[in-house]
């Protein structure tokens, strides 16, 4: 295989495979301790890690979609009608 | 695969109440709960389908399950979980109808760098920059696109996850997946976004 020199070292490589578990703090600490230490001395990592971690937050950044005054009342009128189905029920015995 | 543990009753739902109360004939609640969650499934169903009438679809089919079900639900999840598990198959039923979910895998090398030149040695700057300097309108519809261009079965991992706050355990429940599993395939989804991402902000 012709990896790229930072990603052949077996370390790069664990490291990338558990990014996501690293950084929603998921991975055992014994790991994690390797991690960390790998992070303090490999720039191509960090990077990876960066990127990763940005593009999370961007995610969690996306806008909540807005619900349109007419759905809500098109579900609110679903609702009733289910409540009054139910209820008929119940009277009716 | 089935990962669902026997546990005791949630009884710190903070639904519990209202749940009880629609149980125990106070139908009049269900539109309460209606509007509890209306907003949030309707947002779920945007980030999942794209399309505002498949969203809307998507709460009204989960809300008649929600009410046909309920009766049915031992409260032995958190009411919200179970209701994102029938919101999550409602949502796959309908997509495997459709022609534009893109069914495939993903793997871990094909976000590998390609080569020696393609190992970045410095943070570039959409990552580096203040976080509200990067989000603008324009990099949010780019977002949600590339969200939508997932395969299904990463993209709830990822909006469970990331944009719905659920943990590992919940998203794990929710799609009735091994959490080993859930780790699995949100990485790849993180990871074909960072692709776009980046793929984005080189054309800059
Ligand atoms: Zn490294």
């Amino acid at each position: 295989m012709n990896e790229p020199k930072h990603l052949s070292q077996r370390h790069c490589l664990e490291m990338f495979a558990r990014l996501s578990e690293y950084v929603d703090h998921e991975t055992a600490s014994d790991v994690e301790r390797r991690i960390d230490s790998h992070l303090a001395h490999c720039p191509a990592c960090r990077v990876c890690l960066a990127t990763l971690q940005r593009t999370i937050a961007l995610c969690k950044g996306t806008d909540v979609a807005r619900l349109p005054d007419d759905v809500a009342q098109r579900l609110k009128q679903m609702a009733q009608k289910l409540q009054n189905q139910a209820g008929a029920i119940h009277r009716g015995g | 695969m089935t990962t669902v543990s026997t546990r005791p009753p949630a009884t710190n739902d903070p639904d519990h109440e209202l749940i009880e109360g629609i149980r125990n004939g106070g139908q009049e609640l269900f539109s309460d709960l209606v509007s509890r969650y209306q907003r949030a499934l309707y947002n779920f169903g945007m980030k999942m389908c794209g399309e505002p009438g498949d969203a809307e679809d998507l709460v009204q089919e989960t809300f008649l399950n929600v009410f046909k079900y309920l009766p049915g639900f031992r409260q032995e999840t958190k009411f919200k979980n179970w209701l994102y598990r029938i919101a999550a198959s409602v949502c796959i039923k309908k997509r495997r109808r459709s022609k534009f979910a893109p069914k495939r895998e993903l793997s871990l090398e094909e976000f590998l760098p390609a080569d020696e030149a393609a190992v970045q040695t410095q943070v570039p700057q959409w990552a580096a920059m203040p976080l509200d300097q990067v989000l603008n309108e324009e990099l949010g519809r780019q977002l949600k696109t590339a969200i939508l261009d997932l395969p299904e079965k990463y993209r709830v991992v990822l909006v469970l996850r990331d944009i719905e706050g659920f943990s590992t355990e919940e998203t794990a429940q929710i799609l009735n997946l091994t959490p080993s599993n859930v780790k699995v395939r949100l990485h790849r989804a993180r990871l074909f976004l960072r692709d776009r991402l980046r793929g984005y902000f080189s054309d800059e």
